[in-house]
């Protein structure tokens, strides 16, 4: 019982709400002076300072969870009832136990660095103060997301990060383009949230009981008769929000907000809660190996197609959002193999240096004044070396080459793809996510910052403020891995640390197949890295040509046929469907509604003649109804 | 000797009702209910009711005629309804209706049966009746008749003139389909 | 006077049905007013024929009633008729068809 745990998610909820009252001051003042602008320093400083507070506060909260016993390291706060109807009990409770204290840490973490880099990188736009309003918000969901103690709640701030993500990539809506890629990413998560509130409805009616302490004990007890199907719709709604295949198509089109965003919604944090909810699912999805297996097949196809697809991008943030989608992948591929550690330890780094990378490439996008196309840029290292250096500490990390965090929780989760079932197919699969990652990292890394200069005009360092938070990122991404997931023999800290919380059992650590696993990683890494040298290190985009003709590459371009799919049959279908609603509408609603009421004045029409304003007419009726109440006492009175 | 005398009573009475409806003016129509209300008075004293059947020529014959007679000389109509009437289409189902009635009444009637007894009812009869029983509906009648009296006041008075049609620049030749159906 | 009751309700209903004819058929309100004169009478002799069989005094006290209706209804209608003879020069019925639907 802790009241520390509610004021982590208030701090950022009030940050948005002070903000949005700000905001709305602006818009007020607008309307007799169109030019108004939020104080641009008050505002960050209140969402940042929110953010900064939240951090402070998880990590005072995750020391006091390290000073329990390992077995009982859980801090829970009850705020009352939230549902009570029928056999329908939510308690409004949050639990923060090591793996919501990961999830915390990271998000607040991250997140605060990010709110102090969109101070730089937003200034000067007009919906200054709503932009910070909502990236606060999105903190305060993503902790409710991550805190809550049963799935209600969690699916609460699930909705609450859509709304979030739907309103932030939308940022630039009045361009266009961004909200339309705002409403795709909405309307594809709607896919994967039914399945999610299908499986809630599914485990309240098999167990009466929501909360993860019930589900994780009945589960693993084998209470659960239906876990499979359980299993199978909750994985549907971390497909939805972790842009798994076949729903990854919203992800790449959500890199229309800022790139801040993107880094701290579309790669750190709000696309790993698929992976989160597994992860505090795992008793379930323990119990259900079938769904397991597709979990695993799904995230390890998931990130080699995807890793294609970032390998063929032409732009920056595109093929930064590819890569998201297939280091997701293999986060799930990890779980999918019983790792839920190694998804996790996975997760951690990808904050880090994804979020970095991000960072970075917006460091980039901004000095070329808003230029995403890959074209045309090229032999930035000398203009922005601090850039340089971050973007390249992200890519190392990225493409897990030793010694930096990407590498060490890579090979947790290739190790533990090795140690569980089905090992070939998905340590397969991993190992050729691991490739492509480590050849279009520095296909990257080479076309921005080495080769000929492509780009007009003349590129200018970042502010203090953006590189500050870049810095300390690129410092979480040589360290982080080196400090949390050393393996010294057995110790592993990150899985001790989780076991508690996960079921299932932890590959093994150090020994003779660890570092067989550490070599091969090391190894195909390295070749990634050594072909993307040679191929584009000096040529550019050119280098492209000889991969062009590979037929890998060709499904790689073509990874938009999902996109096509969905567009023509999906979209189609559901015009046709809506055009038949439209017609039905027309001739048989409004058919309906206005043959009423043509029936009613023709009625009128007709019964018009009986009111024709003659006295003798009215007695007639008057008469004849005499006449008939007469007959009728005649034939029933006497009768 | 008394049923001879109802029987021509009602004779009389039916041909004065008969031309109260198919005269054409007013006037003969009104002359000939005065027949009529004479003759239904010498029913009611044969029925046994003399105070109904004085009342009926007090003021039926006496008030209500008269005033229909004043009203019809007042107006001085010259242009009364088309004549003769016509009555296509109305002359069945009048007879019909009116045939229809009789043999009603006369279905009913059956219950009662028979010839009546030799009755003959008291004004204090009536009086304890009218001023017993049904005193309240009696006072209500009164007060009805305070307001016919109130109502017609208010109709009677000559009220700020209508406008009249720009058609009916003189009396006597008014066309009043013309306004009535636009 | 041996008449039987059925003669007497037969008058009745012979009056009352001539007033109905003549108030379907006539146009000129003045004689539709003494139509209805006719009905009132035609319902007084049903009365009295009622009265007469039954040997109470009841019926015929409500005759009284039906008089008193009667005087109300002429002396409000033949104001009515003069009001509308005074708006259309008419006490044609068929003048006062201005509520036509």
């Amino acid at each position: 019982m802790s009241a520390l745990l509610p004021l982590l998610v208030g701090l950022p909820l009030a940050g948005a709400i002070a903000c949005a009252a700000l905001h709305a001051r602006v818009l007020s003042r607008r309307r007799t002076d169109p030019e108004a602008r939020p104080g641009e320093i008050l505002v960050g400083a209140i969402a940042t300072g929110a953010a900064s507070a939240a951090f402070v506060l998880a990590l005072a909260l995750f020391v006091r969870l390290l000073g329990l016993p390992a077995a009982d390291r859980r801090i829970g706060a009850s705020l009352g009832t939230w549902i009570d109807a029928g056999t329908l009990r939510v308690p409004a409770s949050l639990l923060l136990d090591p793996l919501s204290s990961i999830l915390a840490l990271v998000v607040t973490g991250v997140g605060a660095l990010i709110h102090l880099y969109s101070i730089g990188y937003m200034r000067g736009d007009p919906g200054f103060a709503r932009y910070f309003a909502c990236l606060n918000l999105f903190l305060a969901s993503m902790l409710l997301l991550v805190l809550g103690a049963n799935l209600p709640l969690t699916f609460v701030g699930w909705e609450g990060v859509g709304l979030c993500s739907y309103l932030l990539i939308g940022f630039w809506y009045g361009k266009g383009w961004p909200a339309d890629a705002g409403l795709k990413a909405f309307v594809v998560n709607r896919v994967g949230d039914a399945g999610f509130l299908l499986g809630i409805f599914l485990l309240q009616k098999e167990l009466g009981a929501l909360d993860y302490a019930s589900i994780g004990a009945a589960a693993s007890t084998g209470k659960i008769p239906s876990a499979t199907w359980a299993a199978a719709l909750l994985f549907c709604g971390a497909v939805g929000k972790s842009a798994q295949i076949p729903l990854q198509v919203w992800l790449p089109d959500a890199m229309a907000g800022p790139t801040p965003v993107s880094a701290l919604i579309h790669a750190a944090t709000m696309v790993t809660a698929g992976v989160y909810l597994l992860a505090r699912l795992s008793a379930l999805f323990l119990a259900a190996p079938g769904v397991l297996l597709v979990v695993g097949i799904v995230g390890g196809a998931t990130a080699v197609l995807a890793g294609l697809g970032a390998l063929a991008s032409r732009d920056l943030k595109r093929a930064l959002a590819c890569s998201t989608v297939s280091q997701l992948g293999l986060m799930f591929l990890g779980e999918g193999a019983g790792a839920f550690d190694a998804g996790i330890a996975h997760l951690t780094t990808h904050a880090f240096f994804k979020a970095l990378l991000f960072l970075a490439a917006g460091s980039v996008i901004h000095a070329l004044g808003g230029e995403q196309d890959l074209a045309k840029m090229g032999g930035l290292r000398a203009r922005i070396p601090a850039t340089f250096l971050c973007f390249c500490a992200g890519a190392w990390a990225l493409s897990g080459l030793p010694p930096l965090a990407g590498f060490f929780s890579k090979d947790e989760i290739l190790g533990g793809a090795l140690h569980g079932g089905h090992a070939a197919i998905l340590a397969s699969l991993g190992f050729a996510a691991s490739f492509l990652t480590a050849l279009y990292s520095f296909r990257l890394v080479y076309l921005v910052f080495s080769g000929r200069e492509n780009f007009a005009g003349s590129p200018h360092e970042s502010p203090g403020v953006m590189l500050a938070p870049m810095r300390v990122l690129a410092a979480l991404s040589l360290l982080g891995g080196a400090l949390a997931w050393i393996p010294i023999a057995d110790a592993r800290p990150i899985a001790a640390f989780l076991a508690p919380v996960l079921g299932g059992e932890a590959a093994p650590g150090g020994g003779a197949e660890h570092v067989l696993v550490a070599a091969l990683s090391f190894a195909v890494a390295s070749v990634g890295f050594l072909l993307a040298r040679r191929l584009w290190r000096d040529r550019g985009l050119a280098g492209d040509e000889g991969l062009a003709r590979t037929a890998l590459w060709r499904l790689a371009a073509a990874g938009g046929v999902l996109d096509a799919f969905y567009r023509g049959a999906v979209a189609r279908g559901a015009r046709l469907l809506a055009i038949a609603c439209g017609v039905f509408d027309l001739f048989v609603i409004d058919g309906a509604v206005n043959g009423v009421g043509r029936a009613a004045s023709a009625a009128g029409a007709s019964l018009r003649a009986l009111q024709n304003g003659k006295i003798q007419s009215y007695g007639i009726g008057i008469a004849a109804a005499a006449g008939a109440l007469l007959l009728a006492g005649l034939l029933l009175g006497r009768g | 000797m008394a049923e001879a005398l109802f029987y021509a009573l009602a004779l009389t009475a039916l041909y004065g009702a008969g031309n109260v409806i198919a005269r054409r003016h007013a006037l003969v129509a009104a002359v000939h209910l005065a027949l009529t209300l004479f003759a239904l008075s010498g029913i009611y004293l044969l029925l046994g009711s003399p105070l109904l059947a004085f009342l009926n020529l007090l003021v039926y014959a006496g008030a209500i005629l008269v005033l229909f007679l004043f009203v019809i000389m007042l107006l001085d109509l010259r242009r009364d309804e088309p004549w003769p009437l016509d009555l296509r289409g109305k002359l069945g189902p009048a007879a019909a209706f009116v045939l229809g009635v009789e043999a009603l009444a006369l279905a009913f009637a059956s219950g009662d049966g028979g010839e009546g007894p030799a009755y003959r009812e008291t004004t204090d009869q009536s009086g304890e009746i009218l001023f017993g029983q049904y005193l309240f509906p009696f006072e209500i009648s009164g007060l009805l008749l305070l307001l016919g009296i109130v109502a017609v006041l208010v109709l009677a008075r000559r009220g700020p003139r209508p406008a009249p049609p720009s058609s009916e620049g003189t009396a006597g030749v008014p066309e009043p389909m013309a306004q009535a159906h636009p | 006077m041996t008449v039987p009751t059925a003669h007497v309700y037969a008058l009745g209903a012979a009056l009352f049905a001539l007033g109905v004819a003549g108030f379907l058929v006539r146009r000129n309100l003045l004689v539709v007013f003494l139509s209805l004169e006719l009905m009132f009478n035609g319902a007084i002799v049903t009365l009295l024929g009622a009265a007469r069989a039954r040997a109470t005094a009841e019926p015929s006290t409500f005759a009284l009633f039906v008089i008193f209706l009667a005087a109300v209804e002429v002396s409000v209608g033949l104001a009515l008729v003069i009001a509308l003879f005074r708006l259309r020069r008419s006490v044609d019925s068929d003048a006062a068809a201005s509520l036509r639907g």
